[in-house]
């Protein structure tokens, strides 16, 4: 019995002993998980739900055992293409490891881009990748605020995944989130139409907003500094160490007054901030707007129950959710006829949603100006914004005020909404993880860029199949100044080699840019900006990477614009005049079909421009048979090219509808009665009305009797050449 | 046979009233009726019920797993130290009879059990299956891919074509007088064997076809088959991803059925994708081309196995199917029990439990322990070797020991194709039968019976 007590005592010696040896180890422990940024500031209990708070407890240190194994297991159930297994076990993972950043983005992960492409129908496929940003956005993100990686993956599905064209189904992903924010949001705000001219006298000067930047690009530009000098050593140079303030003194741009950007943003601006300052309560706003409270009462005849309770995206887009009961028919009535809508009767719906609409103008007067209406309206879409998007209207503001006048039906505005909260909050991080927050910031560029390509955005809903919506997307001029100030202030923080501009690394990039920005805004008849970038690269960019002088900048900046198009109006061919000729007004109907009849008229002025000068320069060279058709003719020739090309599908066919019906009365006469089969055939393929979609241009039978024939007349030598060279 | 009948009852009762069997039994049922509502899978309804499938099952076997080996090595042993053996063996009953009862006794208990959860989990698995799908490719999924039992195809290789090939080449190397004759034969087996591997390369700019034969016609106009293909890319890109087209061909004239569909997948994983089976399968033969563009990666297809490439088509019934793979789990407990009561003749309870429980882990993860002692791995220098100088020797000794003497769990395991909707073929459950079922009959009768007959179960003092 003695002896047994004896090693009852001696067990509990050493159990206590090795207690105490292995509570030493705790403090290497906690560093080691600090440094590998495992460890959130939050205790894990802290907002855990029921059963997460059971594993966590019940499992104790066993956890990270578990976790281990299952993440093994999960990667080979994931090689042999066994996700369903894989993911329920990733959702294990996250169940016991919820505070664990990397098991959430390896959940997402593999939604969004893993079992997404195992699948091949667009609703499919957008269900998965969508599943990945919410499991980041609902759940991920809420249990590690302050985890850079989480956002960054976010951002990088909107980016990458949605917004870049790599996938299959990239139109889907695009369609389908700009319907979500189009339902709520409607189009973005016409500058003129709906700037609150108060709003100018609170004008918000883009120099004084919050650095969002900054402190991932110090931390690059303190970094980079033993390699800056390594660089300048190679090159034999003598390094000078400069202060983060020259280095973004000398980059900087000079201040431009950027007219018509600086209004689109500020209508934008005035948007989010009307959004912004809704009350986030029932009870504010009608102590507000006492007439809200009849409203909300009002409403629920429709089956519309307005109050606080939390919602959830289940709740906001199920049969009788406020998707379908509110913002749908809202949207019938405060938005224009879709053109869609107009050469279909597909979607059977319609009127009903109409009708519906119009009973909730009926209470909530929104045409008519209600305030108090649109205060309701303003409410409810912030409530949807924060609770249904996780989206806040402070950081909408950020955005809006640091990068410019996005779109938020744009998948990339969302990509830079969820970077710039992931820098904010990896400002607070405990970890301070370098390389997520450079390469955070790198997607910022990259968003910009997609911004700057696609921003201006035509949609129009096709409800019963989202992914076959009419979305045209162009370059937006507005994200120019952006982009380019981006270029110059982090550029040279990121790039260890230095130079002026954007740095070397970001050189060409910035270049190229520039090179088509200055072509765009002076084909846009924005000259003045045109100059001043023109200048800029005149300055900074003087020579090539070879150091020599570079010939295209020595030219006016009429001359490098149009040497841009054409090698040059000097020496180019007939036939390459034609072509360059072509190409512009191609894009004068893009622009002509998206809605942009200032662009159209701009653009076509400048061709018109190019061709008198052509035609002056040359007339002496130019052989009768050469000559070019008249400028009328061109104009008519490009616009059959263009609606004489083949669609596969139904949006492709409705752009050709947009330009139809917004072309001038010459060039549809031109070209109706050679277009009508091909017109007649497409809309039989996908179900248009014909006489909605290419209506007869008035005047054909007296167009008709005076060009009985649109051919020229014959001539002896009409035979393709080489292109004639001046001195011929 | 009255008296192992009569022993197989008191046992079959023993374990009913056993804790440990009852708290396993509990346990099983809590998670089976729990699992339909818990596990989401990929959130698909076939993902939900690929998973409800896959771990019920699992569940079941190891839950059973366990109560068999605590309750076969506690049937006998409990006997010897509650000397109520004594009472037995004074009776008119051979140590044979005595031996077969308990096993007996122990299996009903486990057919029983068996029996139950299964129809549960078939039910369930029937509740699953009737919830309304998400998508309609769905709805193909469960019926055609998961709700059945369906044969892997795999591409018919042209021996004929490869072998004439190859012995065109070598001949003409024998009249270059670059090849000697007498190595004619090892040189056309290399040949033939590099033409296979060349058969099984898609080259950029290339079409490869391949033709499945005795294929089964789909048995309704909408019926789905399975492509499910792993291709590994040489060299592989830099995102790892390869893009792929397929066409589906006319095996007769070999004109193709549609425009290409192209895939974009990544290298070395196991990828799949539906088809509709009746425009492609004609006179039981499928045409499948293989594209390899090189405008859309400069990359070379590799099918890297036999099993690459597949066409999994419907061959049987999932109920069928779900009944050999019941059967396997069976099987695998009739030889965990006989291991129960063959260690309790001679050993203690806990040690019984401890030899029983060692071999059922050592049976379950039996590739993973012959990797880890470098099966396979014999010319591998001290360095590489887990045991160092000492590997060839050790290997020697074990792994005869480990092949032979341990049943591969992993191998004789009928839930991985069920939950693929891969058929069970009659092979491998006659397979178990051996393997487990005979093996453990063989070593609770032979040896097993030879110890207990020998052994004193009381001492006799004078």
């Amino acid at each position: 019995m003695r002896k047994a007590r004896a090693i009852q005592f001696l067990a509990l010696v050493c159990c206590v002993g090795l207690l105490a040896a292995a509570a030493t180890r705790m403090g290497a422990i906690n560093a080691g998980r600090q440094k590998l940024n495992t460890m959130g500031a939050t205790s894990p209990l802290e907002n855990a739900p029921p059963q997460y708070a059971f594993f966590i407890q019940a499992l104790g240190a066993f956890r990270g055992l578990i976790v281990d194994l299952a993440f093994i297991r999960a990667e080979e159930y994931k090689e042999a293409g066994r996700f369903f297994d894989a993911m329920q076990l990733a959702r294990w993972i996250c169940t016991l490891q919820p505070h664990f950043p990397t098991v959430w983005e390896f959940a997402a992960w593999n939604l969004a881009w893993n079992i997404s492409v195992t699948t091949y129908t667009p609703e499919e496929r957008w269900n998965w990748v969508y599943n990945g940003v919410k499991l980041l956005r609902d759940q991920g993100i809420p249990f590690n605020p302050q985890a850079v990686n989480l956002y960054k993956e976010l951002a990088w599905i909107f980016n990458n995944k949605m917004g870049e064209v790599t996938d299959d189904f990239h139109y889907t992903y695009k369609c389908n989130w700009a319907w979500r924010m189009h339902v709520l949001l409607g189009s973005p705000p016409i500058p003129q139409a709906e700037l609150d001219p108060n709003a100018l006298a609170r004008e918000t000067s883009t120099e004084a907003v919050t650095d969002l930047l900054g402190p991932a690009a110090r931390k690059a530009f303190v970094q980079n500094e033993e390699k800056r000098r390594a660089e300048a050593e190679k090159r034999g140079e003598k390094y000078t160490i400069r202060s983060l303030e020259e280095v973004t003194k000398a980059g900087a741009a000079p201040v431009l007054e950027v007219t018509t950007y600086e209004v689109t943003k500020r209508a934008a601006l005035e948007r989010v901030r009307r959004l912004d300052e809704a009350p986030a309560r029932l009870a504010d706003l009608y102590r507000q707007y006492p007439d809200a409270r009849r409203m909300v009462t009002a409403l629920q005849d429709l089956d519309i129950d307005l109050n606080d309770d939390p919602l959830t995206e289940d709740d906001y887009w199920c049969d009788g959710g406020l998707a379908f009961t509110f913002f749908v028919p809202y949207r019938k009535v405060v938005d224009p006829v879709s053109m869609f809508a107009l050469v279909t009767h597909e979607d059977p719906n319609a009127d009903a949603e109409r009708v519906r609409g119009q009973k909730l103008d009926a209470i909530l007067g929104v045409r008519a100006g209600n305030p108090a209406g649109e205060a309701l309206v303003h409410w409810l879409q912030k409530k949807v914004l924060k609770e249904v998007y996780k989206l806040d209207t402070q950081y909408m503001l950020q955005v809006v005020e640091n990068f410019g006048p996005v779109d938020w039906r744009s998948v990339d505005a969302h990509s830079l909404y969820w970077v710039v909260r992931g820098l904010v909050a990896g400002g607070e991080t405990v970890s301070g993880f370098f390389n997520d927050k450079v390469n955070t910031a790198r997607i910022m560029f990259f968003s910009l860029r997609n911004l700057f390509l696609r921003n201006r955005m035509i949609f129009e809903p096709y409800p019963p199949k989202i992914y076959l919506s009419y979305l045209n997307v162009g370059r937006d001029l507005n994200f120019i100044e952006p982009m380019h100030e981006a270029y110059v202030k982090f550029g040279p923080l990121f790039d260890p080699r230095g130079g002026t501009g954007a740095g070397e690394l970001y050189r060409i990039g910035h270049l190229n840019f520039l090179s088509e920005a200055i072509r765009l805004l002076y084909i846009s008849g924005r000259e003045a900006e045109a100059d001043h970038y023109y200048k800029y690269l005149q300055q900074t960019y003087p020579t090539n990477e070879q150091g020599q002088l570079s010939p295209a900048l020595s030219k006016t900046l009429r001359d490098y614009v149009m040497g841009s198009f054409i090698e040059s109006i000097q020496t180019g061919g007939v036939r390459e005049f034609r072509l360059a000729l072509d190409g512009l007004l191609t894009r004068a109907y893009n622009d002509l079909a998206a809605g942009d009849s200032g662009q159209y008229v701009r653009i076509v002025q400048r061709c018109r421009e190019l061709y008198e000068q052509y035609m002056k320069d040359k007339r002496s060279a130019i052989m009768a048979s050469k000559a070019l058709f008249s400028f009328t003719d061109i104009q008519t020739d490009t616009f059959y090219a263009w609606l004489a090309q083949p669609v596969p599908t139904p949006m492709a066919s409705l752009h050709k509808v947009r330009l139809w019906r917004a072309a001038p009365l010459f060039l549809r006469q031109g070209v109706y009665d050679e277009l009508r089969p091909l017109f007649e055939a497409e809309c039989t393929d996908w179900g248009f009305d014909i006489a909605e979609a290419f209506p007869e241009p008035p005047g054909m039978a007296d167009y008709r009797h005076l060009h009985p024939d649109r051919r020229r007349p014959e001539r002896p030598d009409e035979v393709e050449t080489l292109p004639m060279k001046i001195g011929d | 046979m009255k008296r192992v009948l009569a022993i197989a009852r008191l046992t079959f009762w023993e374990g009913i009233r056993m804790r440990v069997v009852l708290v396993c039994l509990i346990v099983l049922v809590i998670l089976v009726l729990r699992m339909p509502f818990a596990l989401r899978g990929d959130e698909t309804l076939a993902g939900r019920l690929q998973n409800f499938l896959a771990y019920s099952l699992g569940a079941l076997g190891l839950l059973l797993s366990l109560t068999t080996a605590f309750f076969s090595c506690a049937t006998l042993s409990g006997e010897f130290k509650s000397r109520s053996l004594h009472l037995v063996v004074t009776k008119p009953v051979s140590r044979f009879e005595i031996l077969f009862g308990k096993w007996l006794g122990v299996n009903l208990l486990n057919i029983l059990i068996l029996a139950l959860c299964g129809a549960a989990i078939y039910g369930l698995a029937c509740f699953i299956r009737s919830r309304p799908e998400q998508f309609v490719r769905d709805r193909y999924k469960i019926r055609d891919v998961v709700w059945t039992a369906r044969h892997a195809a795999r591409p018919v290789v042209p021996e004929k074509e490869i072998a004439e090939t190859a012995a065109a080449r070598v001949n003409n190397l024998i009249q270059q007088g670059e090849l000697d004759k007498t190595r004619r034969l090892p040189a056309l087996a290399e040949e033939i064997s590099a033409g296979i591997k060349r058969w099984r390369v898609v080259q950029p700019g290339y079409v490869a076809d391949y033709r499945f034969e005795n294929l089964t016609p789909p048995e309704q106009p909408d019926t789905v088959i399975q492509v499910r293909f792993k291709v590994v890319a040489q060299p592989v890109p830099m995102d790892e991803m390869v893009t792929i087209g397929w066409v589906f061909c006319d095996p007769n004239s070999g004109a193709p059925l549609s425009p290409p569909t192209w895939t974009r997948e990544r290298s070395s994983a196991v990828h799949q994708f539906l088809v509709r089976a009746a425009p492609v399968i004609r006179n039981g033969q499928a045409l499948l081309q293989v594209l390899n563009d090189p405008a859309r990666g400069p990359t070379t297809f590799v099918f890297d196995g036999a099993d690459s490439l597949e066409i999994l088509y419907k061959v049987g019934g999932f109920e069928l199917n779900f009944v050999r793979a019941l059967l396997i789990i069976l099987l695998r407990l009739t030889l965990l029990s006989a291991l129960g009561v063959f260690f309790s003749v001679f050993v203690s309870f806990p040690v019984a439990c401890l030899c029983t429980l060692s071999f059922y882990v050592i049976c379950l993860g039996q590739p993973f322990w012959l990797e880890a002692m470098g099966a396979g791995n014999e010319g591998a220098a001290p360095q590489f070797d887990p045991f160092g100088v000492f590997g060839s020797a050790i290997r020697t000794l074990l792994v005869p020991l480990v092949r032979l003497g341990f049943p591969d769990f992993s191998y004789y395991d009928g839930v991985d194709r069920l939950i693929d909707g891969v058929y069970i073929p009659n092979g491998l459950v006659v397979g178990g039968l051996i393997h487990t079922l005979l093996y453990g009959t063989v070593l609770l009768f032979g040896p097993g019976w030879l110890i207990f007959r020998s052994r004193e179960v009381a001492e006799v003092q004078v």
